[in-house]
């Protein structure tokens, strides 16, 4: 595990600007709730509530006092991205790793095992494949109370379920035809074992690779649902483009271009993150992608 | 190839019934129905309206009325526009779903194929093949409602250059005798003749050389653009295109960097094949390597990648549609679901999922034509 973080987010420059901007975003997500405790104002800092007084007419632009102004309500738009970042990155996490697990064990169980579990699996994965997880996200919008755990669940089941975990058993089919899976079958190993030692090894790459863009899918997905007010998540960086787009001439002193940018920028950082992140671990088990624009070398080639 | 053939498709029947019943018993679980959003209404003229509409039947037979009418290829009547069938409303959308997302398509494919084969081969690291790539990742990532939000700003409404809703300026089309599905299909058509045609005349005029093939391309295109003057069309197409450009910039400028970056990786891991060495040891120039050896094969992982990206493509033509008013499926679809208009909203959601099973197993048909061993490899049999 300590090679694998080494090699991935240390010394691969592209894993390394990944893995700083989502360290960021943590430190951001984790300042919020201090700096609403101990430093900010809640009356006047909170995200969704808040409005500060002092200062009239309200869309305000950067100031010492809100760094990144207020939008037409009086909220500060610090406040909001701080929490904002909460949210995605709840969002991104809890379905890339759903996603991830699912698909893994999905296509393991159905390249090792065959017959019934795999033609059960993979009609569930055909149909799967047919229903684009935003599009049917819209329509469950309607049917359960979309907070963002929920969202994060549900994208996760239907994007892991998917196109990954028909990708990942073709990739283990290959592995479970080896002559090492039978030895290890001859020699008593249990089908556990076998799965985990031998077969789950060859597919933890594109497992990763799956996580990686079931995260950034999600994030975007959820953007795009709270942007068309399709879920009940009451503050993130969809909800404040939203927001944005609606009160952008809302104000005395002309369209308000300071508002629009941080969410929007920040869903790009984010995003852009998982995708360096993803290309990292894709060159750490594929050396022969590697490029080491910096003269950065790895340390060991083997 | 024949019964690799037969058990795809069997396969693919299956999963057609299965994705029915699955869209059916999601639908049907909303809570409310069509009639319940209609605020207001007496509740003698609701139960009148459930009757009228076959919401008070059964599940079991709203089912089976459902699944006969898909595969006898009747999918209802839209409650929300009672005078079309379903039909019919998909048929009206489709053109202008397909003039936006195939020319926005093609042109992404053409666009990041060619820069990101020029940003690997031949193999450099510069300043530029930096920030292009920065551009790509930035334009992977971006939210779409956010581009065409600013694309708008500037373009509508500062510049007021383009419009920013609607497919037709309504004024122009009034003693206009044909519909503008006609005209957009007929648009369709010319650009995929052009795209056709400009590789085709091209190739065959190369042999007189460069100037010659430029030529012969630049007339071509001429051409075709002549062929709409002559018919009379030039001002409702130019009108189109004009109502055009800015959902087709958004599409386009959002799609673009996945295919670049994917090209260019692909290109990387090739490049250190034998054939290239050859290639390059033949003497031939760097940029003929490139295009006629490398880029021919570094395209085929991304057929397969394009596939696998298709629905993303589908949604992000649907939220262009739905941020431009621009009246294909998308806003169909947007339609349907808050009014729970349920046979429009399975006819848009099987029409998506039919063109993505019909995506799919033409891929998996391909690759088995392609690749002998795979016709082998069924249901997890290897030999």
């Amino acid at each position: 595990m300590g090679d694998w973080i080494k090699g991935v987010a240390l010394e691969n420059p592209k894993g390394l600007i990944g893995s700083t901007i989502l360290v960021l975003f943590t430190l951001m997500a984790l300042s919020h709730p201090i700096l609403m405790a101990w430093v900010w104002n809640k009356g006047i800092y909170h995200p969704m509530t808040g409005f500060d007084p002092d200062i009239v007419p309200h869309p305000t632009s950067p100031s010492l006092r809100h760094p990144l102004g207020t939008d037409s309500f009086g909220r500060d738009i610090m406040s909001q991205l701080l929490y904002g970042a909460g949210t995605s990155l709840g969002v991104g996490i809890t379905a890339g790793l759903v996603a991830s697990i699912l698909a893994l064990s999905a296509g393991l169980a159905s390249a090792y095992f065959g017959g019934k579990v795999e033609a059960l699996l993979m009609a569930l994965c055909d149909v799967l494949i047919l229903m684009p997880p935003p599009i049917i996200l819209l329509i469950v919008g309607l049917l359960v109370e979309m907070r963002w755990p929920t969202l994060a669940l549900l994208y996760g089941v239907l994007a892991g379920l998917g196109a990954p975990a028909a990708i990942i058993k073709s990739w283990a089919q290959s592995v479970t035809v080896k002559a090492f899976v039978e030895t290890a079958k001859v020699s008593g190993g249990s089908d556990f074992y076998i799965l985990r030692r031998h077969i789950l090894p060859y597919v933890l790459p594109a497992g990763f690779l799956f996580m990686m863009f079931t995260a950034s899918g999600a994030v975007l997905t959820e953007a795009f649902l709270s942007f068309f007010g399709r879920t009940r998540i009451r503050m993130s960086w969809g909800t404040m483009i939203w927001f944005t787009q609606l009160t952008f001439y809302w104000s005395p002193k002309g369209p308000q271009w300071h508002a629009l940018f941080p969410p929007a920028l920040a869903i790009i950082a984010f995003c852009s993150a998982f995708y360096l992140l993803s290309k990292a671990v894709e060159e750490f088990y594929d050396p022969t992608l590697r490029r080491f624009p910096w003269g950065i070398k790895p340390r060991s080639q083997s | 190839m024949g019964r690799y053939l037969f058990h795809r498709l069997v396969r693919a029947f299956i999963t057609l019934i299965l994705f029915q019943t699955a869209l059916f018993l999601l639908i049907h679980a909303l809570p409310g129905d069509f009639v319940s959003t209609a605020v207001g209404l007496p509740p003698v003229w609701k139960k009148a309206l459930r009757a009228y509409l076959g919401l008070n039947l059964p599940l079991w037979q709203q089912y089976f009325r459902w699944m006969s009418g898909f595969f006898t290829g009747n999918l209802g009547k839209s409650f929300l526009y009672p005078r079309y069938s379903v039909l019919e409303l998909l048929l009206m959308a489709l053109p202008k779903t397909l003039l936006l997302l195939v020319p926005a398509t093609v042109s992404a494919w053409i666009f990041g194929v060619w820069v990101g084969k020029q940003m690997a081969w031949p193999p450099k690291h510069s300043f530029f093949n930096a920030s292009v790539t920065a551009l790509a990742v930035t334009s992977y990532s971006s939210f779409l409602p956010w581009v065409a939000f600013i694309l708008v700003q500037i373009f509508a409404i500062r510049l007021k250059w383009f419009p920013a809703q609607n497919e037709v300026s309504l004024e122009l089309w009034t003693d206009v005798p044909i519909s503008s599905n006609t005209v957009m299909l007929w648009m369709l058509a010319t650009f995929i003749a052009a795209i056709i045609g400009w590789w085709v005349v091209g190739k065959t005029a190369k042999k007189w050389g460069t100037a010659t093939a430029f030529a012969a391309r630049a007339l071509f295109l001429t051409a075709l653009v002549l062929a709409w003057f002559i018919r009379g069309w030039s001002r409702l197409a130019v009108d189109i295109l004009w109502h055009l450009a800015l959902p087709f910039t958004t599409l386009l400028a959002t799609n673009f960097g996945e295919i670049m970056l994917l090209m260019r990786t692909s290109m990387t891991l090739l490049r250190k094949e034998d054939f290239v060495l050859l290639a390059r040891a033949k003497g031939l120039d760097e940029s003929r390597v490139r295009d006629y050896h490398l880029s021919r094969i570094a395209i085929l992982p991304l057929l397969s990648r394009f596939i696998l990206q298709f629905p993303l493509l589908l949604l992000g033509s649907f939220i262009v549609e739905k941020i431009f008013f621009w009246p294909g499926v998308g806003v169909l679809l947007f339609f349907a679901i808050d009014y729970q208009d349920v046979p429009l909203l399975m006819g848009i959601l099987s029409l998506v999922g039919i063109v993505l099973l019909v995506s799919h197993v033409s891929l998996d048909l391909a690759l088995a034509w392609l690749d002998p061993r795979l016709r082998r490899r069924m249901h997890g049999r290897l030999d």
